[in-house]
Parts: C-alpha cells; sequence; structure tokens
C-alpha cells in the first residue's frame, strides 16, 4: 500500500498557493493583529498597520493575478475563478477602506484595538465565501465572517444601544445559520455531495420531471440562510436594529463588505443550483414565493424608510430596498439569461459597496462624539460647514437613488435591463416605484444640508481625519467615474 | 468642425466643474466664466444653426463608444427637429445670465454655486436634444434634476421646500418609467434577433407589436411603451393632469430657474414626445391621439382660466406657460405635419416669449419687492422702456399676426382642425381666454395710477439689451419664419413617414399666408 493511498492528498501546486495568497496573507495579518493589539497605548496603531498592510499586501498580489483558467483547491473546497477574483478584491479594498476610516473614531469612542483584526477575519471569511464551491466550507466561511461581526457590533462597550444590537444580532444570525446548515445536510442527504458542481450533476440525475421534496426542501431552507444575510423581506427585521446600534464604520463595512459576500454567496448558489433546468418549473411555488419575497422586500425597504430621522436607520431600509433590486437579479439569474443577470448582480453590488462605503466614511466625519444617534437635523448645514463633505454624501445619496451620472444608475439599468430580458416585468415596474419612494428618503439629507439651519446656529463640529477623508475621495471619484465611464466595470468583471 | 456637437454640449459642463473648483480666491469670476462659457456656446450654436443643411439628416454626427457591450454610444447629431431648441438653448442661456447679471445674489459662494448649476442644467438640456442615443438622452435628461432642485430648494421662495419635492417626484418617477422602458427596449431587440443598440436609427427599425381594442391595447407592447415614455415626457411638458407640479415650482424658483424652466425645460418634453415618443409608439400614439387633442385643448382652457384668477404675477405667467405649452402638445397631437411643424417653431416662439414674461417678472419683483398684481399700477409713465418691450412680449403671447406666436399658433390650429374640430374649437376659446389675462396682466401693471410710493426705475442697460433681443426675435420670427420652418421640414415629414397615411398639405406656410390675407 502506497502512502498515496494511505493519504490521498496532492500536495499544492504553486499556482494554488499563488490563489490563496490573499486569504493566507490577511489571514496570518489578523493573528499578527490581534496579538499586537493589547500592547498599551499603541496597541491600536499597531493593530491597524497590521491588518491594513496585510489587507494592501493581499490587494496587490490580488491584482497580478489573473484567473482566466479557473483554480480549484482540493476539488473545489477553495476555487478561484474571476468572479471570486473580483469580489476578493472589492471585499479587500472594502476592508481597507474600514480600517482607514476607523483611525480616529476608535480612539474618540473608545473601540477596543481588536477592532482591526477582527475586521481582517471576517474579510478572510467573506474571500472564503466567495472563493468556494463546496457546501461545508461555505458554512465555515458564513460562520467566520458572522462571528467576527457579532462581535463588532457590540463593540461600542459602554453602550446598551450596541449590546442589544449585537446579540439580537448573534440570536437570530445563529438561527439563520442553523437553517442553512440543516439545509446543506438535506441536499447532502439527497445528493450524497457537498461539491456543488457535482451537487448539481447528481441532482439533475436525480429528478425526471420530478424534485424530490427533500431537495426543494433543502433548497428553500439554504435560501432562508442568504436571504437573512442580504436582509431580504421577511428575514430583514435585525437590519435597522444591528445597523443603527453598530459604530459607525463597522455599520459601514456590514453594509458594504459583509452585504457584498453574502451577494457573492447567493449568485454562486443561484447560478449553480437555482437555475438548473427544471428546478423552478417543477416547483413553480419557489419562484412564486421569490417574487412575492422581492416584491415585499422592495415594498418594506422604501416605505419603511421614508419615516426615519435616524440617518442610520434610514440607511439600514435603504439597503433592504437594495437586496430587492439584487434579488431582481437573482430572479432573472434562474431563469436564464445568466451570464448577463450575473454580470449585472455583481456589477451592481460592486456599485454598491463603493457607494456604501463613501456614505458611511462621511457619516463616521460627521457623526455626534459619544452615543447619540445621527439624527437628519443634526446634518442641517452641512452644505455651509464643510461643503466637501456635503458634495460627497450628496452624490453618494444619488448615485444610490440612481440619478446619472453616478454609478448608481447604471447599476440599477443593468438590473432593470437582466429583470425585463427575463420576462419579470411587472416586479420591474414594482422596483422603478419603489426607487420613486426611496429617491423620497434620499433627497431628505440633501434638504437638510442645503437648506435648513442648524438648531443652535452653528453645525457640530466635525473631525478631520485623514483615513476617513481618503475614503471619502477615492469613492467619491469611483463613484462618478464608473458613472460616466461604466464600461469600465464590466471590463473589470 | 465633426466635434463641434461635443463641444456645444460639454463645454457648459466642463465649464461648471471648473467653477466648482475655483479657489475661493477666484470665486468673484465664476460668473463670468459662466458667461463666456455659455457665450462661445452660443456663438457655436448660432454656427451650427447657419451652416445646417436640411437634406442632410444628421448633421455634424459624433459618435463614440460608451457602453458597447449593450450597443450604447456617446452619439450627438444635429437635425432638423433639434436644431431651433439647440439654437434657443444656446442663445438664451448666455443672454439670460447677462440680463440677470444684478439679479445674482451678492453672495460670492452663492454666486458661484448659481454659475455652475446653471452650466449644467444648460449642459443637460443641450445633451437631450443632441442626443442620437436614448441612453445619453435619458442621462442628460436625468443631469437637469439635480441643479434644478438645488437651486429651487436653496435659493427659491419661502415655500420652496414644498415645491421642490414637488418637482422632484414627478419628474423622477417619470423618468424611472422612461428607464424602465429603455431597459425593454433592449429586450424587444434581443428577442427579435437584432444587436443591442440605442441609437435612435437602430431603435426605429424595431416592429413593436400594438393590437387590441380600447383600453385594452395599452397592454400590448407599443401600449406599455407608450405609457412608460410618456409619463416621463407628459410631465415634464406638462400635458394636463400631470401638470400639478408646475405652479408651485415656477413660483417658488428664483427668476433664472423658473425662465429656464419655462422657456427650455419644458421643451425637452414635448421635444422628447417628436423624437422619441412619436417615432417609437407610432400606432399608439395614433390611436390615443383624439384623447390626447382633447387633454391637451382641455390644458389650454384650464391654463388661461386659472391665469385670469391668479393674484400675483409670477402665477398668472406660470399658468399661461401651461396654457401655452399646451398648444405645442396640441399640434403635435394631431400627427399632422403642419400641427408638428408648428409645434416645433411654437417650442421656439413660446421660449422667447415665456423668457420675456419671467423677466419682467423679476424685474418688477426686484423693484417693487412683491410679486402681487395689486402692488402694480402705472409703471408705463416710469418705465417706458420696459413697458414696450413689454408690451410686444405681451402680443406675442396673445398670438397677434406679426409675431412669432402667431405663426406657431396659426399653423397649430389649422392642422388641428382636420384632426379634430372639437380640440380645435376649444382651443380656439384658449386663444380668447388667453387676450384676457395677457391685457389684463399688462394693465394692471403699466397702466392706471402709480401705487403709493412707488418709484420704479426702468431697465438697465443689461435687462435693457436682454429684452431687447428677445422683442427682436419675436418680431424677426413672426416676420421672417421661413429660415426657421424650412430647417425643420425634412425631420418632421421623417417623422410624419411612421404613419402609413398620405401627408397633408398644411406645411407649407406660404398656403398659410395665402390664408390669412384672404382671412383679413
Amino acid at each position: 500500500m502506497s502512502f498515496q493511498d494511505l493519504f490521498p492528498v496532492d500536495s499544492l501546486s504553486v499556482l494554488q498557493w499563488q490563489a490563496m495568497f490573499p486569504l493566507l496573507v490577511l489571514g496570518a495579518a489578523s493573528v499578527l493583529g490581534l496579538l499586537v493589539s493589547p500592547i498599551p497605548r499603541a496597541g491600536r496603531a499597531f493593530a491597524f498597520a497590521s491588518v491594513s498592510g496585510g489587507a494592501l499586501l493581499s490587494l496587490i498580489g490580488l491584482s497580478f493575478m489573473s484567473f482566466q483558467d479557473p483554480v480549484s483547491v482540493l476539488d473545489g473546497v477553495l476555487y478561484f475563478d474571476r468572479s471570486s477574483q473580483v469580489f476578493s478584491f472589492v471585499i479587500l479594498a472594502v476592508t481597507l477602506g474600514c480600517c482607514l476610516l476607523s483611525v480616529g473614531f476608535d480612539k474618540r469612542e473608545h473601540l477596543v484595538a481588536e477592532l482591526y483584526p477582527l475586521m481582517g477575519f471576517s474579510a478572510v471569511g467573506m474571500i472564503g465565501l466567495v472563493s468556494s464551491r463546496h457546501l461545508m466550507m461555505l458554512f465555515i466561511s458564513l460562520e467566520l465572517m458572522s462571528l467576527a461581526v457579532y462581535v463588532l457590533v457590540s463593540m461600542q462597550r459602554r453602550s446598551a444601544e450596541a449590546a442589544e444590537a449585537g446579540l439580537k444580532y448573534f440570536l437570530l444570525g445563529g438561527a439563520a445559520s442553523s437553517v442553512f446548515l440543516f439545509g446543506v445536510t438535506l441536499l447532502y442527504g439527497t445528493t450524497g455531495t457537498l461539491e456543488l458542481s457535482a451537487l448539481a450533476q447528481s441532482a439533475q440525475g436525480l429528478w425526471q420531471g420530478q424534485v424530490p421534496l427533500l431537495f426543494a426542501l433543502g433548497l428553500c431552507l439554504i435560501a432562508v440562510g442568504f436571504l437573512f444575510k442580504v436582509g431580504a423581506f421577511p428575514f430583514h427585521s435585525w437590519v435597522p436594529d444591528v445597523y443603527t446600534g453598530a459604530s459607525t464604520p463597522v455599520t459601514g463595512f456590514m453594509i458594504s463588505g459583509v452585504k457584498l459576500a453574502a451577494v457573492g454567496l447567493m449568485l454562486r448558489l443561484g447560478a449553480e443550483i437555482f437555475a438548473l433546468p427544471g428546478l423552478l418549473e417543477s416547483h413553480g411555488a419557489l419562484s412564486q414565493v421569490l417574487s412575492v419575497v422581492t416584491a415585499l422586500t422592495l415594498i418594506v425597504g422604501s416605505l419603511l424608510g421614508l419615516v426615519q430621522n435616524n440617518v442610520k436607520r434610514m440607511l439600514a431600509y435603504s439597503t433592504i430596498a437594495h437586496t430587492g433590486y439584487l434579488l431582481l437579479g437573482f430572479m432573472a439569474l434562474t431563469v436564464g439569461g445568466q451570464a448577463a443577470a450575473a454580470d449585472a448582480i455583481a456589477s451592481y453590488s460592486v456599485i454598491y459597496a463603493v457607494m456604501n462605503l463613501g456614505c458611511f466614511a462621511v457619516l463616521t466625519l460627521v457623526n455626534p462624539e459619544g452615543h447619540d444617534d445621527l439624527m437628519l437635523k443634526d446634518l442641517a448645514g452641512l452644505g455651509r460647514s464643510r461643503p466637501v463633505l456635503a458634495f460627497a454624501l450628496s452624490v453618494f445619496l444619488l448615485s444610490m437613488a440612481g440619478i446619472p451620472p453616478t454609478a448608481g444608475f447604471f447599476g440599477k439599468y443593468y438590473l432593470f435591463l437582466s429583470a425585463v430580458s427575463s420576462g419579470h416585468i411587472a416586479l420591474t415596474v414594482l422596483a422603478a416605484l419603489a426607487s420613486v419612494v426611496s429617491a423620497a428618503f434620499y433627497i431628505k439629507p440633501l434638504v437638510v444640508m442645503y437648506m435648513d439651519q442648524p438648531q443652535d446656529g452653528v453645525s457640530a463640529p466635525s473631525p478631520r481625519w485623514f483615513g476617513a477623508g481618503l475614503v471619502v475621495a477615492i469613492t467619491l471619484v469611483l463613484t462618478v467615474v464608473l458613472g460616466m465611464l461604466p464600461a469600465w466595470v464590466s471590463h473589470l468583471l | 468642425m465633426n466635434s463641434l456637437l461635443t463641444y456645444i454640449a460639454l463645454l457648459p459642463l466642463a465649464t461648471a466643474v471648473l467653477i466648482l473648483l475655483l479657489p475661493s480666491a477666484l470665486t468673484s469670476i465664476s460668473k463670468a466664466l459662466a458667461l463666456f462659457a455659455s457665450a462661445l456656446v452660443g456663438v457655436l450654436s448660432l454656427y451650427l444653426w447657419l451652416h445646417f443643411d436640411p437634406q442632410h439628416a444628421l448633421a455634424f454626427a459624433v459618435k463614440a463608444p460608451w457602453l458597447p457591450a449593450l450597443g450604447i454610444n456617446f452619439e450627438l447629431a444635429a437635425d432638423g427637429l433639434n436644431l431651433p431648441l439647440v439654437l434657443l438653448t444656446g442663445l438664451l442661456t448666455p443672454l439670460a445670465i447677462l440680463g440677470f447679471w444684478n439679479h445674482f445674489p451678492e453672495d460670492l459662494k452663492a454666486q458661484k454655486h448659481w454659475a455652475a448649476l446653471l452650466l449644467l442644467m444648460e449642459s443637460g438640456a443641450l445633451g437631450t436634444f443632441l442626443s442620437q442615443d436614448l441612453v445619453l438622452f435619458y442621462a442628460s435628461w436625468e443631469l437637469i434634476l439635480v441643479p434644478a432642485y438645488l437651486l429651487i430648494g436653496i435659493y427659491g421662495g419661502e415655500q420652496r421646500r414644498a415645491a421642490t419635492l414637488q418637482f422632484f417626484f414627478y419628474t423622477f418617477a417619470g423618468s424611472l418609467f422612461m428607464l424602465v422602458g429603455i431597459a425593454s427596449l433592449f429586450y424587444l431587440q434581443t428577442a427579435a434577433g437584432a444587436e443591442p443598440s440605442s441609437s435612435f436609427v437602430a431603435l426605429q427599425k424595431l416592429k413593436i407589436a400594438f393590437d387590441g381594442e380600447g383600453l385594452a391595447s395599452l397592454a400590448s407592447a407599443q401600449g406599455l411603451l407608450f405609457l412608460a415614455f410618456g409619463a416621463a415626457f407628459f410631465v415634464k411638458a406638462p400635458l394636463l393632469p400631470l401638470h400639478a407640479w408646475l405652479p408651485a415650482t415656477y413660483r417658488q424658483a428664483p427668476g433664472i430657474v423658473t425662465l429656464y424652466l419655462a422657456a427650455i425645460l419644458s421643451k425637452m418634453g414635448t421635444y422628447g414626445i417628436l423624437k422619441v415618443l412619436i417615432p417609437l409608439c407610432p400606432q399608439a400614439v395614433q390611436a390615443y391621439s383624439p384623447v390626447l387633442m382633447g387633454l391637451a385643448a382641455l390644458g389650454i382652457v384650464y391654463g388661461a382660466l386659472l391665469a385670469i384668477v391668479q393674484t400675483d404675477l409670477k402665477s398668472l405667467i406660470a399658468y399661461s406657460s401651461l396654457s401655452h405649452v399646451s398648444y405645442v402638445l396640441l399640434g403635435l397631437f394631431s400627427l399632422t405635419e403642419g400641427g408638428m411643424g408648428g409645434a416645433l417653431i411654437q417650442m421656439l416662439n413660446h421660449g422667447i416669449i415665456i423668457a420675456g414674461l419671467f423677466f419682467v417678472a423679476s424685474i418688477l419683483e426686484q423693484r417693487r419687492g412683491s410679486l402681487l398684481l395689486k402692488d402694480f399700477g402705472g409703471w408705463s409713465q416710469a418705465t417706458p422702456v420696459l413697458a414696450v418691450c413689454f408690451f410686444i412680449l405681451t402680443l406675442g403671447a396673445v398670438a397677434l399676426p406679426g409675431t412669432n406666436g402667431f405663426v406657431g399658433e396659426f399653423m397649430i390650429l389649422v392642422a388641428s382642425f382636420k384632426a379634430s374640430v372639437g380640440a380645435t374649437v376649444l382651443a380656439g376659446l384658449g386663444v380668447i381666454l388667453g387676450a384676457v389675462y395677457m391685457l389684463q396682466l399688462y394693465q394692471k401693471t403699466m397702466f392706471g395710477p402709480l401705487k403709493e410710493g412707488d418709484k420704479p426705475s426702468d431697465a438697465s442697460f443689461l435687462e435693457a439689451s436682454f429684452l431687447t433681443l428677445l422683442v427682436a426675435a419675436v418680431i424677426g420670427i413672426g416676420v421672417a419664419p421661413q429660415s426657421f420652418l424650412e430647417r425643420s421640414q425634412e425631420a418632421v415629414h421623417a417623422v410624419r413617414s411612421r404613419f402609413a397615411e398620405p401627408t397633408s398639405a398644411a406645411w407649407n406656410t406660404h398656403s398659410d399666408q395665402a390664408v390669412v390675407s384672404k382671412g383679413v
């Protein structure tokens, strides 16, 4: 008996090591960050340097790689291709951005130095989530990402609201994860494999015109898992509380990073399994449920956003509405015209990450000190006191509303296009209506910033942190340039 | 001069960005910079107008790939349809800046915002008119929204907030439906096996199904597209009953913005109908033409009636604008060559006249500090220049022969009479009502005794120059409309050829003038 039979795993090739470079570097940097963070006084600086350095290094490494031929490690446990590269790239950039915009804020709000390594760990989970085709690895990555974020959310230790948000997110998220895991076991039970392409193959062999109930049930449970993570109706109730309770840079991290990774997961599962021919046809109810979920997500997000006075809470509802647009793309993905729909979702989520990161960078700068929430009225007079910040925030909000020449316009246009092409006309019209409604609350901060006077005559002082300013500048340029030259996004993908 | 149109469309945009980036030491030149850039655009558009050859369908065309995967190009060209509007926008903008030179806010920072936002609006309008690509058209169309919103919202009157919100939602809702319409067109193209392209030329080759009787036809592909595009254009124009945003917005906006909204932005709606809606949904427009003409005629009378009962100047002119734009719509929906040609020249005419009227209103407001009609009276003695110019503008507005208003309204009414007698009779009633409110306005402000303590000063040199040029245009186009009509004839004919029926002969104004001389 040869050793090869005893330990039937090939050594990793150079190419595979290369592909894993970002994961390994960021993972190591996060561990290092964790080790240096207890150092008195300098801990924050060291942790920041370690994690952001790791993220930057991975980012540079990643941009030199080419995944024309996908690289698979351990039969798809890790699987690197163009799409995973793009998602990982944006995740790393978002992580770097969030590290940058926490500098200064962390000290003022007494956040512990572990903030940075936790972001790093979460990002490792996210990268795993977008570069795996193996259900178990997907689950582990999901948990790695989420566990770090649970802690991040409740990091503002003296705030009861943050603790509540953390607990709420932890309990609900844990429940959603277990539902996801249960779905995975059902799929494994019916097909005998956890690797997605093998699973798809064996599933297609399973049914002749009739999909087994257990398989469909498993899919539903998995869908619950990712619908929870992206904050779709009816699993959206945690979103406003958690996004409001978490400290502003962390909310930015969740809204642009965690969301992006969850969309990556949704995209992969959608393209590999939900789009299997004959699946949704034989379970007509499944696609009806998806349409209803999409419609209600759009409605809930845009209508409830209207009545918010808390800026972060308003943006939380806005992300629910954005989830609705993404689900619209997901519906298109499952019907056919796959490549186009996948591109639409990917470009939209990239654009979405950019504009939200920028938005939260501005909010970090104008956030009042202490545990007070940022209310709409706090923005009054910002147009005069900090014209550049006000202008940037306006651009980000207009981009979220989808007004040209900002990037958000083309993102939304791509999604509408893919939805209409797959025949979901009624849903697209609903999405257009929801856009009008949500434009109502995107325009609110503009009104307040430019047209209102601050209550006591002077605007609240806002710090001039370099990191956050840099993030604002970069995302602002990206939002405008991608809006004017949309072909760049497609080149990137 | 192949890049002529690129300069025309993008020069204001580039200057706006430049102005926004001006260091604070140089803010004082922002107004001058805006004037300089827009004057340059004005000269270029005049050059374009003079060198335009009506036989050449798409002149001075520019085409560069923008988003090749979806067949979207940066494609500009001049044709008979957009030529008068480009000229209007190109010339009116610098003149308005000049006329309003001393009406700009004192604060230098505010001046900078005004200058930049006005240029952004100009760029959006020119882009909308010149674009030969639907997505570029949409992007330019939306470029207007935010600057207009900010200008009204920051510098508008007391109730500006409600006005801006109404303005924003009406227009944005309309635009989003247009966006869905554009997406559907791509879908129809791929479904028909064609390469996706958003070029107008390619889109017009598309056969879009139209079937069903009455309301059921709205559910066919063409019916739905009609609704989607109509939503955007009818709001912007506006067509009754989508006009609710107009009175408050015009009333609350600062003078130069109201002028811009009424003179240029409302033309984007009517131009959209001519350039996009009718060519893309010919059968739908034809089927609904009676209803649309009815709504337009109602708009004429409704606007006129409400104008009569207004107590302040700006609201009165706002409603008069609603009434006059409805003539344009009436002409467009008559779907005859004469009607559409008349509508086209009436867009230009209305732009000139309404700009003059709102400018007069601004002068009156600035001098008196009030807009209420009851605060005015007897100005003709003290302000002779203003009074004369205002008078000629008033004559243009009531469409007296010899003024430009007459040419357009006459062509429209003759053409629409052939299409719908009822609507034309109603519109004719509007002509009479129009005379009532315009003459009333003139009489109440200019005649009678001066109000106590009112010492109005006449138009300044800059104001008078602007008014004189407008008055010259009112008379010039009224006397020699052919130079405008001949440039548009071919293009309107091409739009008309989207319908199966033979064209009517009411186009040529020489024959119209023959009718006039008989009538007189």
